[in-house]
């Protein structure tokens, strides 16, 4: 049987900054396995509308409202990601100790901190000098520019708006050019936001590493308490292959499945809790602000309603403007307009949850987002009346909840205690320490701020804590 | 019982089409089964002109402020009905507000400065996916 000293399954974010790490620490001589379900697709090929989501690799069940949005392909969803970096607030690590809300993390911030300036500094990522959480260095490029909208709301929140972190990029970098605005993010027509592909080549490239794509990773293989390989199916039917170091990329839907195939009995929090932020558009007509004059697709981060006195209540909100040009019909006032999201963090529900059925097939059950979460959509009309107090407004108008944030979080927890958690501190398997997993499905909460750099953190903090 | 009854067909009515079909195919009878013949074809090509009648003369009374050559507007709607097809200019609330300003986006009319009372040229539909780098006000100091 084939073997390897490192099997990753999954090739996206969590993976390639793990294997990035490893192949940093790893021994002479030692060899890695990617293994990915979906196909290895160019950039071009991404950019005439590949794969195409016609097969369904998961049921859904509850809430007919619910989308979970993630690409099956090589690089994850880096290819449809749109580049917002922000980090985690400090506050965001401790919610059960601060509000007695969801579960503090089994990490602070600080123990973070160098792994968010190395995952920033990988992606190439632009932000701004002053940020509302702490930094130990600059951003490695400069800030975006802000556009009219964002400068009035800095303007009336000084101390709370910031020019939004992000990897696309303020000037070009290696094969990326700079970001031109196209605002078509989500496939970037000019290959300028970081994706795997672009920005993590020489990794996946690198002679020790071996990726095989249309590999449709199962389960583990477990024997004496630890795993000793992984098996799955392709095309030419079901293969086992051996490894004594499994680390699981993939996503929050497949994660927790792999772990339930491997071990209906193992950690009962298993597929548990699985989640997103949940968010609301809204869009404010102006009087006397010529907008869209940024310099890439979404441009300000407002914190005022994240670390507010009443988290306890409500949940954090981070405003997220848009600078894609939405024009007013209204002849000479065609850029007095602004539109921005008002972005919930949300806690886990057990009801909300993945489970395996009989054909092997996730299925996501989701009956909700938390009333924690939904106080904070109700008070929308509130918080966005309160964020433009202090501008020339005519109008606002809020709709929502969206059906989706495109951020798949929370089915396989982190934390200490094995009756509330799957994984350790170090994302160590509590059942099978030799099973690392990583992504966002180890988050104990979905805080407000996009989850990938954080998740690309955990994955360079994991592989130095297990390797080192 | 008072449950919902499906609609059936009486075992003498499907016995009658299926003999009416032979008899026609027989006869060499063309049998169709919802395919438009030639009138409702024409009526369909004259409905489509008349709505994309309807949308030039709604382009040129909303932009009463610029000057658009026929040409332009009957190609943007073209191209706009290609994009989100007939059924979201069909509301009954009017016509969606992108179908104004996409056409502003898809003309020199920004790039040469927003200016009023001139002619403007329909370059080619708004999809920055196809054509990057078009924002029009994007500043990058």
């Amino acid at each position: 049987m084939e073997s390897y000293d490192l099997i990753c399954v999954g090739s996206g974010f969590a993976t390639h900054f793990f294997l990035k790490k490893w192949l940093e620490l790893a021994p002479p001589g030692q060899r890695a396995l990617v293994l990915e379900k979906g196909q290895r697709w160019t950039h071009a090929d991404h950019l005439r509308g590949l794969p195409k989501a016609s097969t369904p690799s998961f049921h859904a069940k509850g809430s007919r409202d619910k989308r979970w949005i993630f690409t099956m392909a090589f690089g994850g969803s880096s290819n449809c990601w749109v580049g917002n970096t922000p980090r985690l607030m400090p506050s965001d690590f401790q919610t059960r100790t601060l509000f007695g809300v969801g579960e503090d993390w089994p990490m602070s911030y600080d123990d973070l901190e160098t792994f968010y300036l190395e995952a920033e500094q990988l992606m190439g990522v632009a932000g701004p000098d002053v940020t509302p959480f702490p930094r130990s260095a600059p951003y490695p490029l400069k800030a975006h520019r802000m556009n009219a909208f964002d400068r009035a709301l800095q303007r009336a929140w000084p101390k709370d708006m910031f020019s939004l972190p992000c990897a696309r990029p303020t000037e070009s970098i290696g094969t990326r050019p700079r970001c031109c605005a196209s605002s078509a993010c989500k496939r970037c027509p000019v290959d300028s936001k970081f994706t795997i592909l672009n920005g993590m080549a020489t990794t996946s490239a690198d002679p020790r590493v071996t990726v095989l794509a249309d590999h449709d990773v199962l389960s583990v293989d477990v024997a004496g308490g630890a795993a000793v390989g992984v098996r799955g199916r392709n095309a030419s039917g079901e293969f086992r292959i051996q490894s004594d170091l499994i680390f699981l990329g993939a996503n929050a839907i497949f994660n927790p499945a792999i772990l339930l195939r491997t071990d209906p009995n193992g950690p009962p929090q298993t597929g548990l809790g699985i989640t997103e932020q949940v968010s609301v558009k809204v869009v404010a007509e102006t009087a006397g602000i010529e907008n869209f004059d940024g310099s890439t697709y979404m441009t300000g981060h407002g914190y005022m309603f994240y670390d507010h006195e009443n988290r306890k209540e409500r949940p954090a909100a981070l405003v997220e403007t848009r600078n894609a040009p939405l024009i007013r019909n209204l002849k000479d006032r065609w850029r007095d307009i602004g539109h921005f999201k008002l972005i919930y963090e949300d806690v886990r529900r057990p009801e909300n949850r993945v489970s395996v059925n009989g054909d092997g097939a996730p299925t996501v059950h989701f009956e909700g987002h938390s009333a924690y979460a939904m106080r904070g959509v109700e008070e929308s009309q509130r918080l966005a009346e309160a964020l433009v107090e202090k501008l020339p407004v005519e109008s606002l108008s809020v709709s929502g909840p969206q059906r989706t944030e495109s951020h798949i979080m929370c089915s396989t927890p982190m934390g200490n205690d094995e009756k509330t958690s799957v994984v350790d501190r170090n994302l160590r398997h509590h059942t099978y320490p030799n099973v690392i997993v990583g992504g966002s499905s180890v988050f104990p909460t979905a805080a407000a701020a996009n989850p990938t750099l954080t998740l690309s953190a955990l994955s360079l903090w994991a592989a130095t804590k297990n390797l080192r | 019982m008072g449950g919902n009854k499906e609609p059936s067909l009486k075992r003498r009515t499907w016995l009658g089409l299926g003999i009416g079909t032979l008899v026609a195919a027989a006869a060499g009878a063309t049998v169709r089964f919802g395919l438009p013949d030639k009138k409702e074809r024409q009526q369909g090509k004259a409905k489509g002109q008349e709505l994309t009648g309807t949308l030039i003369e709604a382009l040129q009374d909303n932009f009463d402020y610029i000057q658009l050559l026929e040409e332009d507007a009957k190609t943007y709607v073209r191209d706009y009905l290609a994009a989100n097809g007939s059924k979201r200019v069909r509301r009954k609330s009017g016509l969606p507000e992108d179908f104004f300003t996409t056409f502003l986006l898809s003309t020199d009319f920004f790039v040469r400065g927003a200016k009023t009372g001139t002619q403007v040229k329909y370059l080619s539909f708004y999809d920055p996916e196809k054509l990057p780098c078009q924002h029009p006000f994007a500043k990058f100091d």
